[in-house]
């Protein structure tokens, strides 16, 4: 994940609106007001007045109480059809395709980034609404809409089955060690089928398969979201002409008047142009209310290709027609989605793919946007081009391409998702890193645990100290004095952790049923398999692979714990786990040469056996649980995930301190990578470690490799082929950070975070927490010495 | 026999791209013969550990001096003061500082050990070309370790490197020639009196480099010190010097003072009387005096494709 400049708290966003909304059923609170992601970018506020939005989401609601649960596929078109096309905004003078849309607190959608999950309201949006409202009877209308989706919001209604009062809490809510939520994140479309069929070639399929089905209301419903879509096109497209009428500049006149008439071809007709193309696309994606876009390389690459070899398009106008869309990415502002992929294996054009990658390359290089989340695949036939083409961009500052090896992941896909090479080969990596296949399966990540307050709740007798709640559900705990030897003390915390994947995946397969019950996702369902084939939407049964993931936590921290454990109390036997117990409850307050001792036991990421065999150990121990549960439970696949996002932060801020030297609410090491400063043999020997866990359990895990700008620019050859060893081990992923000059001002601030920071000088042995201030800072600039 | 040998280091460092061709692990060995005053690795110097005291994360705590068995630690004013002549070396303070604000440079480690821990980049070299450089110090004062440590790597085909001064004994020098793929040749200057000032032997070194040319890969590598050899005569002196024994590729290493705060550390005062760093484009003129010589001259110890 890409780093941000602001940083919000959802945990303490959630404390303080806590007063105001809270739910109960079977004993259970949770605070419906609460943020239900994490919101780093600021949104674009709505340009409808505020008594429109008042007005729409008063008519969806009527609509959506006209009709029952029996008829949720025409209810979900009709309610979609009060939205839109009145959500659409103006067209923006950057934009060279149409189609940005507004969000209300109470609508349609699949995402909690735009929007919300299936017939929503966003409570905590829905009172700021409502506290920007001057008259009282407007806010008493607004009253009126907040009781009754109360009773109707999908996620609420999904909460107030599955929380639990002290093991399952609410997105997000980091007292609880395992959180839940209903949502259909990373859904990635089989936009070729659309692009092959046309909006019109697409009612021609559905009305054959319908023939044989007239009664059924997904097909039904399907044709009707097409109607809906041709409207929404129309609707564009004399948006596009009133804008031009506004304008007098020759150039944006032709580039709207060429928007209104791509927008009439496509309303019906199949694309032919490189702009047709990306129109169709991407007002269907919108539609569908997805976040993420697939492998547009391989699906524009050949109009692109027609169109430049026939002189319709020019490099600088695909530049720019690229650029275009990556800022109206960039302006949907969902944090951590926004993936766009290019390269690897599996593409059909990929020659004419490699026209739009290049060129992609380049954009990524200037916007340096934290959305598109541009990614890259890579094997080991990538040509030298596209390498230095990437290492252009990233050495330019920005964040992008991450990274993807198909020589890992292909493989890997195929035994965790249980299907075959040929169609892992279309793995793509969604929000912080999660894959689905694309047009073929869910992958949605509804469970995060954290397995290291799960630890320190096992420790402590089964009570979490930063609260002091129970936790450990019927799972019995044992005085830790009882245990003789580590394997012991470990089963016992492997028993809690069973008991938590046992309610992930219960949690996961429910969320399923808590939304198909109430929704089809039809524009979803449409494009992706089979649901056209089966006539049943998506999660009722029409999707190919019904996989899942389960984002876990703070597992470095908690192997890292584990192997102090084993070495200090069972090896050597320096302390007992009494006494590591009584410092770890006091914050290591009067227990400074123990927490040294904690620390100093061996971590991973330095590429010793110790350390990384107890992290290969329990990952394995709870990726392959995890994914066995899936399968028992029906599903294709349900796969742990290792994801960085602000999550491990705000997380550690919930956990207490812990046997490897981590204090009480301190972060949580990020993705797999090694806890802060815990790393200190060089990026080899960090990747070393990365490269053992391995990635056929799991479904996406993220390494970061920071470098400072001068060293990574300087040292080019070196670090590709840093890179492509690691691949060649094992590295299944790297997003690398060229460190801008604020990270290094920080590093001066706060050396002890930056342990890691690669500093090489010919003939210099130079530790750099160990230097002074201003050698730091010299080292940093490094304009001098490589 | 020879993995169990002992070798008396203070670091080793991998991922180093600058000692030698690829990605490498640099082997630092401890104690020298010579003295230079500008040394970057000032602990370096001596063969025996050396207590490092780090003031900015010190708070004064008084452990270290409670635990000292020698009470060779003062604390009579706020921060500590050592009594390095008292000092044993023990580490018992070092042990005591929570605050990592105490460290003992230097150990023993042995072959084996050591060459476990370059192992684990084999992959690394075999993609880079790179491998092992042993560094120091002076490597070469220990040179039945030195040879050991760079025989079972070759043996075990990886690409070995020697960065020396080589103002060694002949026979000491011979024992790593077998077993050394490349030498990183340390050349400070041309004029015999000027290694006097730093404890070197020019007509030692000259021999040594000579053996080196005929039986191994050279590069020399010239520290471009203000105020002892940055003149262009002195450079030219230098590169000339290297061209007559046979070398030709040479590395200019402009000056930098980055070891200033092991000085600090190490309870020494700065010893060299330059404190302002060389920039790499203060180097580049003397690319061309290299080409007028048939002598390749890089800037920084990077590969010439980087550059």
């Amino acid at each position: 994940m890409p780093e941000f400049d602001v940083s919000v708290a959802p945990c303490e966003a959630s404390k303080a609106t806590r007063a105001a909304g809270e739910a109960t059923t079977s004993g259970v609170r949770f605070d419906v007001d609460g943020a239900q992601n994490v919101e780093v970018s600021e949104k674009i506020p709505s340009e409808k007045p505020l008594l429109t939005q008042l007005d729409v989401m008063e008519e969806y609601t009527k609509v959506h109480a006209s009709f029952d649960e029996s008829q949720k596929e025409m209810r979900e078109i009709a309610c979609m059809n009060v939205l839109y096309p009145t959500l659409f905004r103006r067209i923006e003078d950057t934009d060279l395709i149409a189609g940005r849309m507004d969000f209300l607190p109470i609508g349609f959608g699949c995402v909690t980034s735009v929007g919300g999950v299936g017939h929503y309201c966003v409570f905590n949006k829905l009172l700021k609404f409502k506290g920007e409202l001057e008259r009282e009877e407007d806010k008493q209308r607004v009253d009126a809409l907040y009781s009754y989706w109360l009773k109707h919001d999908l996620k609420t209604k999904y909460c107030r089955e599955v929380l639990t009062e002290d093991t399952i809490g609410r997105f997000i809510d980091c007292e609880y060690p395992l959180i839940a939520t209903a949502r259909l994140s990373g859904m990635m479309l089989d936009y070729p089928k659309l692009l092959k069929y046309g909006i019109s070639g697409l009612r021609e399929l559905i009305a054959e398969k319908q023939g044989n089905d007239g009664e059924n209301s997904f097909y039904r419903a399907s044709l009707e979201s097409l109607d809906l879509f041709e409207r929404c096109a129309e609707h564009l497209s004399e948006k596009a002409l009133a804008q031009k009428a506004e304008t007098t500049d020759g150039k944006r006149r032709a580039q709207l008047q060429r928007m209104a008439d791509g927008l009439m071809k496509i309303k019906t007709d199949k694309p032919e142009t490189f702009h047709e193309a990306m129109q169709l696309f991407w007002l269907y994606a919108l539609l569908a209310g997805v976040i993420n876009y697939g492998r547009l390389d391989d699906l524009l690459g050949v109009y692109l290709s027609r169109d430049l070899k026939e002189g319709r398009l020019t490099q600088e106008e695909t530049y720019d027609y690229i650029k275009a869309l990556w800022t109206m990415i960039e302006n949907r502002r969902t944090t951590v989605n926004g993936r766009i992929i290019v390269g690897g294996r599996g593409r059909k054009n990929p020659k004419e793919a490699d026209e739009f990658l290049h060129i992609a390359l380049r954009v990524a290089r200037d916007c340096r946007y934290v959305e598109p989340q541009f990614t890259l695949r890579v094997d080991s036939n990538t040509s030298d081009e596209i390498w230095n083409e990437a290492f252009d961009a990233l050495g330019a500052g920005a964040t992008y391409p991450t990274l993807y090896n198909d020589d890992i992941n292909i493989p890997a896909v195929a035994y965790g998702m249980r299907v075959d090479e040929k169609t892992a080969e279309n793995y793509v990596p969604f929000g912080c890193t999660e894959f689905v296949i694309q047009g073929q399966s869910t992958g949605t990540p509804n469970i995060c645990m954290n397995l290291l307050k799960l630890l320190t709740i096992f420790m402590n007798g089964g009570i979490d100290p930063m609260d002091g709640k129970k936790k450990n559900g019927p799972v019995p705990v044992r005085p830790l004095a009882e245990y003789a030897t580590f394997e012991e003390f470990y089963q016992d915390y492997k028993e809690l952790l069973d008991y938590y994947m046992d309610l992930s995946v219960d949690a996961q397969f429910y969320s399923y049923e808590v939304m198909n019950r109430d929704v089809s996702f039809i524009f979803n369902s449409i494009l992706t398999d089979d649901c056209l084939e089966r006539g049943k939407a998506l999660l009722d049964g029409g999707v190919r692979y019904l996989g899942g993931t389960n984002e876990i936590y703070g597992i470095i921290n908690a192997s890292d714990s584990l192997w102090a454990i084993k070495d200090l109390v069972f090896i050597k036997k320096k302390y007992t786990l009494t006494q590591i117990q009584e410092a770890l409850l006091r914050n290591f307050e009067g227990y400074e040469e123990l927490r040294k001792a904690l620390w100093g036991a061996d971590k991973y990421g330095n590429d010793l056996g110790t350390a990384d065999g107890m992290a290969v150990d329990l990952y394995e121990f709870v990726a392959k649980g995890v994914r066995e549960r899936g399968i028992s439970a029906g599903m294709q696949y349900f796969l742990v995930v290792i994801s960085n996002n602000q999550l491990n932060t705000e997380w550690g801020r919930r956990t207490s301190a812990s046997p490897d030297g981590r204090y009480s609410g301190m972060y949580m090491n990020p993705a797999n990578n090694p806890q802060g400063g815990a790393n200190k043999n060089g990026p080899t020997a960090m990747l070393n470690s990365l490269a053992k866990l391995d990635a056929k359990y799991h479904a996406g895990s993220v390494q970061n490799i920071k470098f400072s700008p001068d060293f990574f620019n300087d040292n080019r050859e070196m670090i590709k082929a840093l890179f492509k060893t690691y691949f060649a081990k094992g590295g299944c992923h790297i997003m690398v950070t060229v460190v801008g000059r604020g990270v290094l001002e920080d590093a001066v601030k706060h050396p002890e975070n930056y342990k890691d920071l690669i500093v090489r000088v010919s003939g210099f042995s130079a530790v750099f927490v160990n230097l002074e201030a201003d050698i730091q800072q010299e080292l940093m600039s490094r304009v001098l010495y490589d | 026999m020879i993995d169990s040998m002992e070798i008396t280091i203070f670091d080793i460092q991998r991922f180093c791209v600058h000692d030698g061709p690829g990605i490498r692990t640099t082997v630092f060995f401890k104690g020298c013969n010579l003295s230079c005053p500008w040394c970057s690795n000032p602990e370096s110097q001596s063969a025996k550990p050396d207590l490092l005291y780090f003031e900015s994360k010190c708070v004064s705590c008084g452990r270290c001096s409670a635990a000292c068995p020698e009470r060779a630690i003062d604390f009579s004013s706020a921060k500590p003061f050592f009594y390095r002549d008292l000092c044993t070396r023990c580490g018992k303070c070092a042990q005591a500082c929570m605050q990592y604000a105490i460290e003992l440079s230097g150990k023993k480690m042995t072959v084996s050990e050591i060459m476990e821990t370059v192992r684990m980049d084999a992959d690394y070299y075999r993609n880079t070309g790179g491998g092992l450089t042993v560094s120091g110090g002076e490597p070469l004062c220990q040179p039945r370790e030195a040879a050991a440590l760079l025989k079972t790597a070759k043996g075990g085909g990886i690409h070995t490197a020697v960065e020396t001064a080589a103002s060694v004994a002949p026979e000491s020098f011979e024992t790593v020639i077998p077993y050394a793929d490349l030498f990183l040749f340390d050349i400070k200057h041309s004029n015999p009196a000027k290694f006097k000032e730093i404890g070197a032997d020019l007509e030692l070194i000259k021999a040594n480099l000579k053996q080196a040319v005929q039986r191994s890969a050279v590069i020399a590598r010239v520290p471009v010190i203000p105020g002892f050899n940055d003149t262009k005569e002195e450079i030219y002196g230098i590169l000339r010097l290297a061209k007559e024994c046979g070398v030709d590729r040479a590395d200019l290493l402009p000056y930098h003072n980055l070891g200033r705060s092991k000085y600090a550390q190490l309870g020494r005062p700065y010893g060299w009387r330059e404190t302002e760093a060389l920039t790499k484009e203060e180097l580049e003129p003397y690319r061309g005096l290299g080409k007028e010589m048939g002598i390749e001259v890089a800037i920084g110890g990077k590969q010439p494709h980087e550059e």
